[in-house]
């Protein structure tokens, strides 16, 4: 497609207003691998307990990429000095790697399977004997430097700038030692302070209508340095300023309150799980392609379209069933948020009651969006600037309970009843 | 295969056998070594940053080790400035440590080594040991024997906050215990 390499493009975004992009990012998005975002729901089936929550990852995409190159520049005008001397910046050296933390952020989901985090259970094996699987970052890495070459490495814009290529994105976003020092700005796309996170947040909670997932992302885009090394301390870090730890204490409980209200909601997780095995009925041998040479190309033919359209023609087994007619699995019963021990006890008692009326088992150490226990260094400015974790500003996030609640469901609410009679 | 128990049994052992010298960053790095080098299978993801192979899910299992009363994390100031945790066997240790006694039994060899090895290193050394490891396992998995002097640039290339100089003797350190496999 012809364009004008200087242009600058300008999206409407329904949280930042509006993101701009170049030319470059212009064409990566209109590569048909990344319009296939567009098919892929941020959420899943979310909005049947949720029905505004019908956003994809394209949306998101653009969100992180915005947010990453906030984070990025505040960074670099508040901590140059840092860079610099720790991490051996120049000026040109800082141009080319936003440039490249920009595609990276606009890419980091391109590997996404149908209904996101739904469908990553039936990724195959990359070591069986350790029962490791692919994870969506091995597909999306691979797609970056099968499909994305061309478009990344031959645009004018990249090639007389910065030409950086396909395998340095890649190499960025799978954390390969080759990405060499620019592996600090990976702190800003999966991370303890990262643009995925804050940009999903903010979107999940618009959309599906809740007020959990906000906090100030102005101010927290406002405060963010880099944290000198120290050998108590290790490698130079993203941290915030002292001004901004109210913000980041806002951020890590806004991921708090969206994953109790929203993410490990209890029919929302159980409609996860009879999504993987819709999937795995109508995925010839029950999981995906590999991330691997042509396999790819016939991993990015599934979107969620096409799921659909197999779910629509009533195909997916008992578990497309129910989806279609909402007639999910119940809970029936569900540890507290960090069950003691004594309530792991219990729960053992559960599973030996319901016996074979158990059908499904979920724990929040499994989910993907567990919240995990973010510690963000602090620089405090009094009485002589030294960084500090944030839990120890904060009492609030250091008693916030680890993602440990484990729900069990049975097809019948009634279920519950006879297990109890056995317990 | 390895039970949450399990991994909670063994960050506890870690804390309770290093008497207050483990931190957060030297916990991180021994769990990765333990895998790397004991092939203990902690069934961590560890993938690579500035600050070397990292897992937020060892975070978050800490967190419920802490949760559980089986770990105290203490607040500590550095010599060098800033402050950061100590962790130590909290009232609940023992009890954790029973529901994993089996895994942490057969692996006890291995954490006492760990410990013996790298458990005194300050955060910026286990982070550059554990890195060197990192990229000489990628070169392992590539079927790549580099010289020491490449895997030193490598890893200066990822820290140039270290110098050469720091880098090279560790990474010789490593090579000559056996270490690497990949460095020629």
């Amino acid at each position: 497609m012809p364009s004008d390499v200087h242009r600058i493009y300008e999206i409407r975004c329904p949280v930042y207003g509006f993101i701009k992009l170049n030319d470059l990012e212009w064409q990566i998005i209109s590569h048909p691998a990344f319009q296939r975002l567009r098919r892929i729901r941020q959420l899943a089936w979310t909005d049947y307990v949720f029905p505004g929550a019908m956003h994809t990852r394209f949306e998101h995409s653009l969100g992180v990429m915005n947010m990453a190159s906030m984070l990025f520049d505040g960074i670099v005008e508040r901590s140059f000095e840092i860079l610099r001397s720790e991490l051996g910046y120049k000026e040109t050296g800082l141009d080319r790697h936003k440039a490249l933390v920009r595609v990276t952020a606009l890419l980091h989901d391109i590997g996404h399977s149908p209904f996101s985090h739904a469908g990553e259970e039936l990724f195959p094996f990359r070591d069986k004997k350790k029962g490791e699987r692919y994870k969506h970052e091995h597909y999306s890495a691979e797609i970056i430097r099968r499909h994305f070459a061309p478009t990344i490495e031959s645009h004018p814009l990249n090639s007389s700038n910065w030409d950086f290529s396909a395998n340095d994105v890649a190499n960025l976003l799978e954390g390969r030692p080759e990405a060499g020092n620019a592996l600090f700005w990976r702190g800003l796309i999966s991370g303890q302070l990262d643009a995925d996170r804050m940009d999903y947040l903010l979107r999940d909670s618009l959309h599906a209508g809740v007020g959990y997932g906000r906090y100030d992302w102005q101010r927290l885009a406002n405060t963010t340095v880099a944290i000198p090394a120290s050998p108590e301390r290790g490698s130079p870090r993203i941290g915030v300023m002292e001004g901004g730890w109210h913000a980041a204490e806002g951020l890590i409980i806004a991921r708090y309150f969206m994953f109790t209200q929203v993410y490990f909601h209890k029919t929302r997780v159980v409609y996860d799980h009879h999504l993987q095995h819709a999937l795995a009925d109508l995925l010839p041998g029950g999981c995906f392609p590999e991330p691997k040479g042509q396999e790819i190309d016939k991993y990015i033919e599934w979107d969620d379209w096409r799921v659909l359209g197999f779910l629509g023609e009533h195909k997916g087994g008992e578990h497309a069933e129910r989806l279609a007619s909402r007639n999910h699995y119940r809970e029936i019963t569900h540890t507290s948020e960090a069950p003691t021990q004594d309530e792991i006890k219990q729960l053992k008692k559960w599973r030996t009651a319901l016996g074979k009326l158990l059908v499904c088992e979920i724990p929040a150490a499994a989910s993907w969006y567990k919240t995990g226990p973010v510690d963000i260094l602090v620089m405090s400015s009094t009485p002589k600037p030294e960084p500090r974790p944030l839990s120890q500003y904060s009492s609030v996030v250091a008693t916030i309970p680890p993602a440990a609640q484990v729900r069990l469901y049975a097809k019948d609410a009634k279920d519950r009843t006879a297990a109890i009679a056995r317990l | 295969m390895v039970t949450q128990q399990d991994k909670l049994a063994l960050i506890t052992e870690l804390a309770s056998r290093s008497r207050g010298k483990l931190g957060r960053t030297a916990l991180m790095k021994c769990l990765f070594l333990l895998n790397q080098l004991r092939d203990v299978p902690v069934s961590y993801d560890f993938r690579l940053y500035t600050h070397g192979p990292f897992d937020s899910d060892v975070l978050n299992d800490l967190q419920y080790a802490q949760a559980l009363g089986a770990i105290n994390s203490l607040s500590v100031a550095y010599p060098g400035g800033g402050r950061g945790y100590e962790l130590h066997p909290g009232p609940q240790a023992d009890a954790v440590k029973r529901d994993g006694q089996k895994f942490v039994k057969k692996y006890s060899q291995s954490i006492d080594w760990v410990l013996t090895e790298f458990g005194k290193r300050s955060a910026l050394e286990l982070e550059m040991a554990s890195t060197l490891i990192f990229v000489d396992r990628t070169n392992a998995e590539n079927h790549t024997k580099v010289p020491i002097s490449d895997l030193a640039k490598t890893v200066h290339s990822i820290k140039p906050h270290l110098s050469m100089e720091v880098i090279t003797r560790e990474a010789k350190k490593l090579r000559d215990k056996g270490h690497l496999r990949a460095a020629a």
